[in-house]
């Protein structure tokens, strides 16, 4: 996050130093650390957000996630990456949310009144026909994330969605590198026979 | 290569980036012969596109500016503690030193008053408390009268 594409000529030295400068920064309550906390991560914690909960207004968890950070940096020992460590906390945020709402026995998520607000436009030039053919597949899609149970959903995301590697993953997640890959075999499994149970490859 | 292949194995691999080039051909002949496997496979891939596009998030000026004014109220706090109770603590002691200054005071204004009460009455030889320390003993008197002579010697100091 801190390679700077004005200056590519950063040497990975220099940009480890700019992150340990940045963590310094946090940890000594700077204002202008936390400013560049919220531009350069909100994006990373509102899209895992998103995925992981299946909704689109994620900005209190975005908030949640962040106050999180400033009153627990003085624990953050380095041993992770700090990205890493943010995921994680992304990761219990959302966990803690969807605790409360099983709790109260909610449905999380409402199809109904969700906008297409993440969904792309068709562009004018497309034929109706095909819209609502691409209409169709987009409820066909919800409708089988929405299936997925919340563990496999929160696999998928960190690793189909978010690219990250198993092992990250497992330091994300705090299980052991063997569980992840099974768990992210099943998930992904599971998603395979829900796509042929829906038919949505025909 | 079969379907359970393909599902199984080689298509997690594949999105993995785990094959070689001879297992990516295979993968990509199978597909091409299986409807049913190109199918998942696509699918599955439509279904990944549509989330990362639907769970894309642009953070807003708006959410930054509420997250700044929550650290800000936060950093405060302390300080807003620190104050109230230093309040809280010169009002008490404040009050209490004052309150004492005041007994002192009084105390003082007492003892000076008595003082000089006593002084008064020790001249007068008729006053009760001297008729009473002269009935009581003779010695009292003299130590008085010796106490006398010192102070009235001290003053000519």
């Amino acid at each position: 996050m801190f390679s700077d594409k004005k200056n590519p000529e950063k040497s990975p030295q220099e940009i480890q130093e700019a992150e340990k400068n940045f963590i310094v920064a946090l940890k000594k309550k700077k204002m202008w650390a936390y400013e560049l906390l919220y531009s350069k991560y909100a994006n990373m914690v509102g899209g895992i957000a998103r995925s992981y909960l299946n909704v689109d207004d994620v900005e209190d968890v975005i908030q949640e996630v962040f106050f999180r950070i400033y009153k627990s940096i003085k624990r953050f020992k380095g041993d992770s990456a700090f990205s890493t460590w943010l995921y994680r906390i992304t990761v219990n945020v959302c966990k803690d949310i969807l605790a409360k709402y099983s709790k109260r026995s909610e449905t999380f998520t409402d199809f109904e009144d969700e906008d297409n607000g993440g969904v792309p436009e068709p562009s004018s030039e497309v034929d109706i026909e095909a819209d609502i053919r691409q209409q169709f597949r987009i409820e066909d899609f919800r409708t089988v994330l929405g299936e997925l149970s919340e563990e496999d959903n929160l696999f998928i995301t960190l690793r189909d969605i978010e690219g990250l590697d198993y092992e990250e993953i497992s330091k994300i997640t705090e299980k052991p590198l063997g569980t992840v890959k099974s768990r992210i075999y099943y998930a992904r499994k599971r998603l395979k026979s829900l796509l042929e149970k829906y038919g949505i490859g025909d | 290569m079969n379907c359970t292949d393909f599902k199984d194995s080689f298509m997690d691999r594949y999105l993995d980036n785990e094959l070689n080039s001879k297992e990516i051909r295979e993968f990509r002949e199978h597909m091409k012969e299986c409807d049913s496997c190109r199918s998942i496979f696509l699918s599955y891939k439509e279904v990944m596109n549509f989330q990362k596009i639907r769970a894309s998030y642009s953070g807003s000026e708006k959410g930054k500016k509420m997250f700044l004014k929550r650290i800000k109220r936060r950093k405060n706090m302390p300080y807003q503690i620190a104050a109230g109770f230093a309040v809280l603590t010169i009002g008490f002691f404040g009050s209490k030193t004052f309150m004492d200054f005041n007994r002192v005071n009084q105390r003082y204004e007492t003892i000076v008053n008595k003082s000089v009460e006593m002084l008064n009455s020790a001249q007068n030889p008729d006053n009760e408390i001297n008729l009473s320390i002269k009935n009581a003993s003779g010695d009292v008197k003299s130590r008085t009268e010796k106490i006398f002579n010192l102070i009235n010697d001290s003053e000519k100091e």
